[in-house]
């Protein structure tokens, strides 16, 4: 009969360390693994919670299909949870939460928008500190760090980055042919665009006067001068610009991001961004100060940074994912090795007001 | 009949009332007094200020729009009610063939809702690509200017198109009730047809036309929805513009200079309101005699099919056109931009199985039908107190349910979100449909007191009387005369707030919350966030509700009238 060696040999080894001291520790959690159990932890703490207050009002800016498919898989994710809307503008969603908290009325819990609406709420003291988990989750990239503003707001609470508007130029292919096509902000100012450009108004908050304040930073003020000299069309609402553009009613459309594209994206357009770079207009959500139902709010926020959550808002061509690497719909494009034009927070509360109040100028009251 | 005795039911009744309306009226309107003198949103800490109105009137800008707002108010007054006051004695007066087709085209006219009419207009006048241009184009030999509908001229062509209706409403009925025999008579005297017009039908019904004028010019001073759409483009900024701009665009609301400019608006309409009211004094037209006499109507001769073509012009223009244009956008991929395989049906896929959809037709219907059933209970017994007794405080009812129509709808719904934010009731109106449909029934007092009076002033006094002879008491004689008698009238009323309440969207535009989500709101936002189709959509289901509506209050009016006669 053959004896088993093995198991004898490794009895000898094991009694062999134990006798010179040494010691067999568990083997230690990975960042990832530890981060898993946390999340997991807080999940189900947040989850139970959630369910308690059964639903969550969400103030948004998004258009309806893409708020309806992630409302379809946040609630496969987590069932008994549901969502309430309240559609409109950036900033009359911000108005009416500034008059909801100083009324003591609350209704909203959330809002994913703009970080120039939600970072001028986080300086005015009006949202709930919030880190969403995921946006802490080892070995995830991101184009912009989600807690990029942690530190400007210098351990107060902070909006948190979810995706990105890039604002760019759209034309009408069949009155801008290929060789004519503007590629720089410049170019506009060629005799052949005047009358024909139609650009979001500087003088209100949005995607004109982010624009306005990368012409000034880069051109100079001199350049807003030579812009308005071109006969330009303001308008102040993005899908009577983008149908207008669509319909070849104008050639150009100036301050439009790719979610205004997108639903007139079948008839002859083409939206790129300019030479001088990208403005970038983050998309940010926050938690609202005193919102009724806090745990369900953060359960859906920290849900829109997952994989899921990413993918739906690319797909929908509603914004560019803050996930790289997301799923991306045209006219989304990757941001990856572009010139990306980011305004610090400093700038986008302070400056972009300014502009507001410059434009006046040129563009009357 | 009379409402004396220090402690009888009517008296009671009547103060009960007066109050009840005095408290919705005036509550709402003083947070905009209160918002004008206070530095900050409401609940927010501040103090008492004048600097929004140095903020106002400090700037030239603010005169510039006045200017703005007073001269295109004028221009469509005029418009409109030359238009209407026409379209009115053609239909009451004369023997223009298919009146009743007339009638009802202008009612749905005015039941269409006002943002997909505009976007209509955009897809029809826009200068380069506009349907109509391009047709103009394309059958003139030569070229014209093309027409815009961004601008001026747009501006009010849109609006004259919108306010038609509205004010064929006030006008109309003096001109049925106008006594006849004063025409006969001029007819008999060897009066042409101009001549009985300018001076038989206008001198007569003077009073009534300066009335409508001023309750039109009123209209167009707080018009917001055409301006907003259109005015930007052509650099044209009025009153109501500025007052949503204070609010909605800067990063922070600037409430004191917003409710500043609402005040100078409200003060401004309410002593036009006051001039009308005074220029009729107790009487509501006094050419309207009550008497039920059914002149011969006027014999247009070989003009009545012209006359006919000129009103149905201007149906189709204001009605068929857009909604034509608006169902053409509605099945294309991309509104207005022709293309291969450019339609579609996948819209109407999309939105029909939107929930969101039905849950503002849901909450749509229940307002507005809660608006028509209460506001009309409650006009019907303001009117009755006005015309029917001699109650000390019925000048002062009067007075009050005029002030709505004073009151943007934009000032109406700030003055309610104020009132409802900072209101001392245990729990929360903000965001309710219960707040929504308060707010419209203010706000559509002034149609159904108007439908209502008109009513009542036909109803002889002498029924009412016989039925006290004979010993019925006041209460009997309301429910048993009074009440079958009104019947038609409050049917009318009660479409005509239905109707009301359902497209109105300036007084409800800050009020709605995501649970009160209505077709009105549900446009405007779909609109905002670009699902141009979505809005269209809804807007055409709103008119075919409101048509499905219509059609049944018509046969439930007929039925309480024939059950009245018997």
């Amino acid at each position: 009969m053959r004896r088993p060696v093995a198991p004898v040999a490794m009895m000898v080894l094991f009694g062999l360390a134990a006798s010179s001291g040494v010691t067999f520790a568990a083997a230690k959690p990975s960042p990832h693994e530890k981060w898993a159990a946390e999340f997991k932890k807080w999940e189900t703490e947040t989850y139970q919670a959630a369910k308690q207050e059964g639903k969550a009002v969400w103030y948004s800016v998004d258009p309806k299909a893409t708020e309806e498919s992630l409302i379809e898989a946040f609630r496969k994710k987590y069932p008994g949870i549901s969502l309430e809307r309240q559609a409109g503008r950036g900033s009359e969603l911000g108005a009416k939460i500034r008059t909801e908290q100083d009324a003591g009325r609350i209704v909203a819990d959330f809002y994913p928008v703009a970080s120039s609406v939600t970072r001028t709420l986080a300086a005015e003291g009006r949202i709930e500190h919030f880190i969403p988990p995921l946006a802490t989750e080892p070995g995830v990239r991101w184009y912009v760090d989600p807690l990029v503003d942690q530190k400007e707001f210098s351990g107060k609470p902070f909006p948190f980055v979810l995706g990105h508007s890039p604002i760019g130029i759209m034309i009408n292919t069949q009155l801008v042919p290929p060789d004519k096509e503007p590629k720089s902000w410049k170019d506009l100012l060629d005799p052949q665009w005047k009358g024909k450009i139609i650009f979001h108004d500087p003088r209100v908050g949005g995607y004109g006067n982010r624009t306005w304040f990368s012409m000034k930073a880069i051109h100079g003020e001199e350049f807003w001068k030579r812009l308005v000299a071109q006969d330009l069309v303001v308008d102040r609402q993005y899908n009577l610009m983008a149908m207008g553009v669509a319909r070849g009613e104008y050639s150009i459309g100036v301050g439009v991001s790719p979610r205004e594209v997108a639903p007139v994206e079948s008839a002859p357009v083409k939206f790129y961004t300019a030479a001088e770079g990208t403005p970038l207009t983050v998309a940010t959500a926050i938690l609202v100060k005193g919102g009724p139902h806090p745990n369900a709010a953060k359960l859906f926020l920290n849900f829109l940074l997952s994989k899921e959550a990413q993918d739906i808002l690319g797909k929908s061509g509603a914004r560019t994912p803050n996930r790289a690497g997301s799923q991306l719909r045209s006219p989304l494009q990757n941001l990856e090795g572009q010139k990306l034009l980011i305004t610090s927070v400093a700038e986008e509360i302070k400056g972009l007001s300014q502009v507001q109040q410059d434009a006046k100028k040129y563009l009357g009251k | 009949m009379a409402i004396k005795g220090r402690v009888s039911l009517p008296r009671v009744l009547s103060i009960c009332l007066l109050l009840l309306v005095a408290v919705m009226v005036l509550y709402p309107l003083g947070m905009v007094f209160y918002g004008s003198v206070w530095s900050s949103s409401p609940g927010a800490p501040g103090h008492f200020t004048l600097k929004g109105y140095v903020e106002a009137y400090g700037q030239a800008h603010t005169y510039a729009l006045l200017g703005n707002t007073f001269i295109l108010a004028v221009i469509r007054t005029v418009f409109s009610v030359a238009i209407a006051v026409l379209l009115a004695w053609l239909v009451t007066r004369t023997n223009v063939p298919h009146r009743n087709f007339l009638e009802l085209g202008l009612l749905f006219v005015f039941f269409m809702p006002l943002l997909p009419r505009v976007v209509a207009w955009i897809l029809l006048l826009s200068p380069r690509t506009g349907l109509i241009n391009v047709f103009l184009r394309n059958i003139l030999p030569f070229d014209i200017p093309a027409l815009n509908v961004f601008s001026y001229g747009g501006i009010i062509w849109v609006g004259v198109l919108s306010w038609v209706p509205i004010l064929y409403i006030f006008v109309a009925p003096a001109f049925r009730a106008m006594d006849g025999r004063l025409e006969d008579a001029a007819r008999m005297s060897g009066a042409g047809l101009f001549a009985t017009v300018t001076r038989i039908n206008l001198p007569l019904l003077a009073p009534a036309i300066l009335a409508t004028t001023v309750l039109g010019f009123v209209r167009m001073m707080e018009s917001f929805t055409i301006e907003a759409m259109l005015g930007i483009r052509a650099k044209i900024y009025v009153l109501t513009t500025q007052i949503y701009g204070y609010i909605v665009y800067p990063d922070l609301p600037d409430y004191p200079p917003a409710m500043a400019l609402a005040v100078t608006l409200l003060v401004l309409t309410f002593a036009l309101v006051v001039f009308q009211w005074r220029l009729l004094g107790q009487k509501h037209y006094p050419t309207v005699t009550g008497r039920g006499f059914q002149a011969r109507p006027v014999d247009l001769r070989r003009s009545r099919w012209p006359a006919f073509a000129a009103a149905f012009l201007f149906i189709a223009l204001s009605m068929f056109l857009p909604l034509g244009v608006l169902l053409w956008a509605s099945v294309m991929k991309v509104p207005g931009v022709f293309m291969d395989d450019m339609y579609t049906l996948a819209h109407y896929r999309a939105t029909l199985n939107d929930p969101t959809l039905w849950t503002a037709v849901k909450n749509s219907v229940l307002m507005a039908m809660a608006v028509a059933s209460i506001g009309m209970v409650l006009c019907g017994l303001m009117s009755y107190i006005v015309v029917k007794t001699r109650f000390f405080g019925r000048r002062a009812l009067d007075l009050i349910s005029w002030i709505p129509w004073a009151v943007p709808g934009i000032v109406l719904a700030l003055g309610f979100l104020w009132a409802a934010l900072l209101s001392p009731l245990p729990f929360t109106l903000y965001g309710t449909l219960t707040l929504m449909s308060l707010c419209l029934i203010i706000k559509g007092m002034p149609l159904g007191t108007r439908t209502m009076s008109s009513t009542l002033v036909q109803i002889s006094d002498e029924l009412e009387e016989a039925a006290r002879i004979h010993g019925a008491s006041w209460s009997q004689t309301f429910v048993r005369v009074v009440l079958p008698l009104l019947a038609h009238g409050f049917a009318a009323g009660w479409i005509l707030l239905f109707a009301f309440a359902l497209k109105e969207l300036d007084a409800v535009i800050m009020l709605a919350g995501p649970q009160s989500s209505v077709i009105s709101t549900q446009i405007f936002s779909w609109w905002q966030l670009g699902h141009f189709q979505a809005a269209a959509i809804l807007g055409l289901l709103e008119s075919v509700l409101i048509t499905i509506f219509f059609l049944a209050a018509q046969l439930l009016s007929r039925h309480l009238a024939i059950r009245a006669e018997v």
